[in-house]
């Protein structure tokens, strides 16, 4: 008999939360009827809980399709077909594709993930592994003919023509597509229990989960523990014993639990009272389903008001053509979102002032602390807003620092904003670098010094009009001009470099005597722009850098150019 | 009868009141939970059982940071060369040879993260159970021996104010709009006296000490589902029966 049929859920700290925004995306992606958003989280009837393995999985697998190693394979049999007029239409692109294709697919063939898995797909008529290993890229002998080449492409096309029909069958694609699902992001939040546990990696890995999470839950639910001595320290749900499967710890979770027996300093007298009830558990096992991942990197908005905003700004779409290309396409993406779920909410009620919101952002790569935290400010939002369009425009922009070292300017000014630093010091270092290498400035840079106007208005109203910035800029590009009537382009890069120096010590002296015996020196008058310089420090390098890049701007030879 | 309170003013500069999950970042709670005051209140009269009492706690705070704080971790365990940053001396008595054995124990020591509350105001009443101790913890508090924190040990209380005050249950004659946030204990409010789009917590307020191995105790926690209303969105209507003080401070007792 069943004691409980509706679970309910409250928000809780950001972790849970995560877990419970992967639930209910979960939950709502197999279309659950039962389940309901209220204020403070959501409820459903336990009859959700069944099959709820497949569902856990087939989110993943719909939501990241365009990410995971397996659909990639799927995507080649369009490319297979007609190979031979590709071969002789586009030669060499095609047999790179080609082999781009088998490098790949022979290391996941044969990869350990996979070949745990092909004992479990019984009645397949096909050895994967073996196959995989009889994989070769396609190379031809010196004096082969075409009729020849044809001949070894056409060989290794029907392989892999095979090999792709069996990868397509519903069963295979069920199972090496949540092996991919595991591998990629699930073991990048938790590990070392259950379908991730090492002794465990031979096992369905569906009937595993079903085991070890949602068996459990039931389990739990169907018990009668009104006589439970102990409390789960995360909802306070009744426990009957403080060991598995009644109860759980918190040391799976990535960098977030901790272990009890060797770092017990944590809890009270040093014994350990964070143990979490099995449907907790559930919602910890979640948590993958809750972040926006993208190649080992993920984003979480704990916007945490109300149950429905917080799902809402963190529900971004993978489709193809959402048009997330990269790591900063999708925190772009999730900053609209919650920018989008705040103008909403403006219009209702104009008193509402911005709270606090915590972005959690995860790094595969850095093992030791993989997830960085940072509250979102009222000022933050505000840059946000006003340079929705300058932000995205530098999204793909890079300054290149050496052969293998780009300093990404989109990701440079969020952190920079993040930290609440101004962005003057990414400015100099980038027109600094640029400067040094081509004795060029790229002209995209006078975003930066926009964007950091607009922060120094929403920090203390120290910013200034933007049309001066511009006109800063054209008086720059004036400048350029005079020297050349001159004839004296030469002395142009000297300049700037004195210009870059004296803004990066914040030397106004040095700036304008600059500046000043530059025009004597041209013979013309001092433009009034200047005189914005006298008002502060950050006037002084706003006004600075922009005609800076004025001087070095590339825009106005090319008309010349093309004039002549 | 009419009750009497000890009510507070105070003001933090940056501090951290740890949920109980947050081991790798020191998350905090807006606000001090129950259990946070009743353990200041406790270490400034010098009590060592628990004494029944009552806690509102309503403040608001400027913004939230993150800060760095340095870790130690240790469960008296042999020192080991790679896992322990530091080591410790320790002497263990041995039953057999009736001496003293030296040992040494290990650390870890690194770093970490806390999120820390700025600017802090708080408005706290105590509403001790035995209307005797009024006094006394009202003069423990204001002349306390040693220096009062709320939060970490090195998160100081600067006290502004402090007053006993008459407390009063009463039906409000018309809606109100909160002035500070608050705790807002749900069971103190029937559905449609209040109406708050804010977070709900489960916070300590006290506990028993519960035996679950020989010579084994961990504490059982009774906890408080509250709101934690922001005083942007919440209203409260009219005949709700609440505590006020004689200054007409709402009490938000739990």
């Amino acid at each position: 008999m069943l004691i409980i049929s509706t679970i309910r859920l409250e928000m809780n700290d950001w972790l849970y939360n995560a877990g419970l925004v992967g639930l209910y995306n979960i939950l709502n992606h197999s279309n659950a009827s039962s389940l309901k958003k209220n204020n403070n989280g959501f409820e459903f009837d336990i009859e959700e809980l069944d099959n709820f393995e497949e569902k856990y999985f087939e989110y993943f697998m719909d939501k990241y399709q365009y990410i995971l190693p397996y659909n990639k394979f799927e995507s080649l049999s369009n490319y297979l077909n007609n190979f031979e007029e590709k071969y002789f239409k586009e030669n060499s692109e095609f047999i790179g594709d080609i082999n781009d294709y088998i490098g790949l697919l022979k290391k996941k063939l044969t990869s350990n993930s996979y070949s745990n898995t092909y004992p479990l797909l019984k009645d397949l008529d096909i050895d994967f592994f073996e196959e995989g290993k009889k994989l070769k890229k396609i190379k031809f002998k010196k004096n082969d003919t075409d009729e020849e080449k044809l001949k070894v492409i056409k060989e290794t096309v029907e392989s892999l023509i095979l090999i792709n029909s069996k990868l397509k069958e519903k069963v295979v694609k069920k199972y090496l597509c949540s092996k991919d699902v595991i591998y990629n992001i699930i073991n990048n939040f938790w590990n070392n229990i259950s379908i991730l546990h090492k002794q465990n990696n031979k096992n369905d890995h569906f009937l595993q989960f079903k085991n070890d999470f949602v068996d459990t839950t039931l389990n739990y639910l169907k018990k009668d523990i009104s006589k439970a001595k102990y409390n789960c320290c995360v909802c306070d749900r009744k426990i009957t014993k403080l060991s598995k499967p009644e109860s759980f710890d918190l040391v799976w979770i990535n960098k977030i639990g901790v272990d009890q027996n060797r770092k017990s300093s944590h809890f009270w007298n040093f014994n350990n009272t964070s143990y979490i009830c099995p449907v907790c558990n559930l919602v910890y096992a979640c948590v993958p389903a809750g972040f926006n991942n993208y190649y080992g990197k993920g984003i979480y908005i704990n916007k945490n008001n109300n149950f429905k905003s917080l799902v809402e700004s963190n529900n971004i779409s993978f489709k193809k053509d959402e048009g997330i290309h990269s790591y900063f396409d999708l925190e772009n993406f999730t900053y609209r979102n919650i920018l989008n779920s705040l103008e909403s909410v403006e219009i209702n009620k104009k008193r509402l002032e911005l709270e606090n919101i915590q972005i959690i952002k995860f790094d595969k790569e850095n093992s030791l602390r993989p997830y960085t935290f940072n509250i979102l400010s009222k000022s933050m939002i505000n840059v946000l807003k006003k340079e929705k369009k300058r932000l995205e425009f530098i999204i793909n922009k890079y300054i290149k620092v050496s052969n293998d070292d780009y300093i990404s300017l989109y990701d440079a000014t969020i952190n920079n904003l993040y930290n609440n630093s101004l962005l003057f010091n990414l400015i100099n270092e980038s027109m600094n670098i640029q400067f040094r290498n081509d004795g060029i400035i790229k002209d995209f840079l006078i975003n930066l010094i926009y964007i950091n106007n607009t922060f120094l208005n929403t920090k203390g109203e120290r910013g200034m009009n933007e049309k001066l910035i511009t006109m800063a800029k054209f008086k720059g590009e004036e400048f350029k001009q005079y020297y050349k009537q001159k004839n004296s382009e030469n002395k142009i890069n000297g300049i700037t470099y004195k210009l870059l120096n004296s803004l990066k010590t914040k030397n106004k002296n040095l700036f304008l005597d600059t500046i000043i015996n530059s025009y004597m020196y041209l013979g013309k008058e001092i433009p009034s722009i200047i005189l914005e310089c006298n008002k502060n420090v950050e006037s002084l390098q706003t006004i600075g850098y922009a005609f800076i890049l004025g001087i070095q701007s590339t825009k106005k030879e090319n008309i010349d150019k093309g004039g002549n | 009868m009419n009750k009497k309170a000890i009510r507070i003013k105070a003001y933090q500069n940056m501090v951290n009141f740890k949920k109980p999950t947050s081991f790798q970042l020191k998350e905090t709670y807006p606000l001090p939970p129950y259990s946070t005051i009743i353990g200041m209140v406790h270490v400034a009269c010098g009590y060592s059982e628990y004494h029944e009492m009552q806690i509102s706690v309503q403040g608001d705070h400027h913004s939230k940071i993150n800060d760095l704080w340095t870790r130690y971790e240790f469960a008296c365990t042999s020192f080991e060369k790679g896992r322990h940053q530091l080591k410790v001396p320790y002497s263990k008595y041995d039953k057999k040879s009736n001496s003293y054995k030296e040992n040494e124990l290990g650390i870890t020591k690194g770093i970490s993260t806390a999120e820390l509350l700025v600017d802090l105001n708080l408005i706290i009443h105590i509403i001790p159970e035995s209307q005797e101790e009024i006094e006394y913890i009202y003069n423990k508090i204001k002349y306390p021996d040693t220096y009062l924190s709320l939060g970490r040990w090195e998160d100081l209380v600067q006290i502004n104010e402090i007053k006993i005050v008459n407390i009063e249950k009463k039906d409000l004659e018309e809606d109100f709009n909160l002035e500070h946030d608050a705790y807002i204990p749900v069971k103190n409010f029937e559905i449609g006296d209040i109406s708050t789009n804010s977070t709900k917590y489960k916070i300590n307020k006290d506990y028993k000490l519960q035996k679950i191995k020989k010579n084994v105790f961990i504490r059982k926690w009774n906890k408080i589902d509250v709101y934690h209303a922001s005083k942007i969105n919440t209203g409260i209507f009219e005949d709700s029966n609440i505590y006020l003080d004689e200054d007409n401070y709402f009490i938000f007792n739990a």
